[in-house]
């Protein structure tokens, strides 16, 4: 009995999260996120600001 | 050149990488050799198959592998988070913590000392010791996400998180035993739980070891290399919640035929189909990340690289629950189709995402402007993946032919074939394993090279445009 609802429970928790993947309002959100690797051309960590490209690292 | 400490620790583990993954691999090419020349043990029990065996498997997987992981892990972290590590001293003890585990290890499996769990042989101390440097690496990966200046994680931190959770568990759970002695300790279970219990772990270092850490590496350093963002982030998302929430449960398909419940087998089984759907989810989006930019797979052997490391990823993860069926599985078990499939993982996924992650990471932690030999890259990429088809098509032969053998009976029920017969016909691809394994090798060799000459190579662009000619 227990074990059956938890499997319920568990189901419903996953489609929630495919829902709320897939709903309009993360959209921005997501395009703003699958873009953070390509902000390399900030110096490593929090310290050191300034730096621009003149390395030509990237 | 600007140094800091973020970069200086990641650098570390770069190269501790690619030195144990040539320590590991050259093991794994002798004991190859072994299998095919028995006379190479010079009859020293240290040098026997069973004693380097283990040194193999733990030095590919945790030395390769994990320094790869936690180097990457941390580089992902602070970069997708813009904020410093967590805890840096915390994070150069997490670093020698881990070397000293390796080296126990080298210290110790040759010589016999092992707890005879596969993939978890350390002896009880060392447990201990690495159950420490792994809670600490959790505190300076998870601190560093706590410090984040965005205002999401992002998903390549979700799946190394997943990684560092699942394996302290695993890693605890399967080593709970009684000590007897400094090295000698006994199980907590019993029986059948004891198998299960070693194979709930075994299966899960796959998948959350060897799977979900590299789909972190995948997430971070293909968009990275490639210049594209990442293909379907609300993929990504449910990719994540569905690898995790299924692979816990497929272990049971190492035990089919075993006295494990027929019911646990048959779950297990059912799991491991389910898996292909997540696995080919993740591995399609970071084939799409190309999208729009398929030039570069010709033109970037780096790209090579980890693009087609996402072709082995899908074919091995099409193999395993095909094999997980308990109809193939009655062939392919015990035989050297496993050892072939486990390689397809291993090199042709795990090595190689690793390596073309690796070549993004060399110049940008050096402040190089780029690898110092694009053209070197190209021939390890081609070396490489010409060892992997030599290696697993050698295996697969071998592998279906010893099940074809092993189940053939005559008319009164007796074997047609004596086991000697079987290992006499797999010579000739035990040598092309041996080989395949040889050129793999030799790949790695040649990236240490590049890696010296690149480190060593003068400020920015060393010789670039004149190579960059050569390559294309």
């Amino acid at each position: 009995m227990i074990s059956g609802l938890f499997i319920i429970v568990m189901m419903i928790a996953f489609f929630g999260i495919i829902f709320w993947a897939y709903s309009d309002k993360q959209k921005a959100n997501f395009e703003y996120m699958s873009n953070l690797p390509l902000d390399d051309n900030t110096e490593t960590g929090a310290t050191n600001k300034t730096k621009g490209d003149e390395n030509g690292n990237d | 050149m600007k140094t800091n400490f973020n970069d200086e620790i990641v650098k570390k583990f770069a190269i501790a990488t690619v030195l144990w993954g040539i320590v590991g691999m050259l093991v794994g090419v002798f004991i190859a050799a072994e299998m095919a020349w028995p006379l190479l043990n010079m009859d020293v029990p240290w040098l026997t198959f069973s004693r380097l065996r283990p040194l193999h498997t733990n030095a590919v997987i945790f030395a390769f592998g994990g320094n790869a992981l936690i180097g990457t892990s941390l580089y992902v972290a602070y970069r997708t988070c813009k904020a410093d590590l967590y805890m840096p001293k915390l994070a150069s003890f997490v670093f020698w913590g881990y070397q000293l585990v390796i080296l126990l290890a080298v210290l110790t499996l040759p010589f016999g000392y092992t707890q005879s769990r596969e993939y978890a042989e350390l002896i009880w101390p060392i447990d201990i010791l690495l159950t420490v440097v792994w809670v600490s690496y959790a505190v300076v990966f998870f601190g560093t996400l706590t410090k984040r200046k965005e205002k999401h994680i992002f998903v390549a931190n979700w799946f190394y998180a997943a990684f560092i959770i699942t394996i302290a568990l695993l890693h605890i759970v399967n080593n709970l035993q009684i000590p007897v002695n400094w090295h000698l300790s006994y199980s907590i279970y019993p029986g059948a739980v004891d198998a299960i219990v070693q194979w709930w772990y075994g299966h899960n270092a796959v998948g959350f070891f060897l799977t979900a850490g590299f789909l972190g590496m995948m997430y971070y350093f293909i968009p990275l290399q490639a210049g594209r963002p990442v293909y379907s982030y609300r993929l990504s998302i449910v990719h994540f919640w569905a690898l995790i929430s299924s692979y816990m449960w497929a272990g049971p398909h190492h035990l089919h035929y075993t006295s494990l419940p027929d019911w646990t087998q048959s779950l297990g089984m059912v799991f491991s189909l389910i898996l292909l759907a997540p696995s080919w989810g993740g591995m399609i989006n970071g084939i799409m990340t190309l999208s729009g930019a398929w030039h570069k797979l010709r033109d970037d052997p780096i790209i090579k690289f980890l693009i087609v490391s996402l072709s082995f990823y899908g074919m091995s993860t099409f193999e395993g629950p095909m094999m997980a069926i308990k109809t193939v599985n009655a062939l392919s078990h015990y035989t050297d189709w496993t050892i072939g499939h486990v390689h397809s993982g291993a090199l042709g996924w795990v090595a190689l995402i690793t390596i073309g992650s690796l070549y993004v990471l060399i110049p940008r932690l050096w402040n190089k402007k780029a690898m110092y030999s694009t053209k070197l890259i190209n021939t390890h990429f081609w070396i490489a993946t010409l060892g992997i088809v030599l290696y697993i098509a050698s295996m697969w032969i071998a592998g279906v032919m010893q099940g074809l053998m092993w189940r053939d009976i005559n008319a009164d029920g007796t074997v047609v074939y004596s086991f000697a017969e079987t290992v006499k016909a797999t010579y000739p691809y035990y040598i092309a394993r041996f080989l395949g394994g040889t050129l793999f090798l030799a790949g790695m060799c040649i990236m240490l090279y590049n890696f010296i000459m690149t480190v060593k190579s003068r400020g920015d662009a060393v010789a670039l445009d004149k190579l960059e000619g050569a390559v294309a």
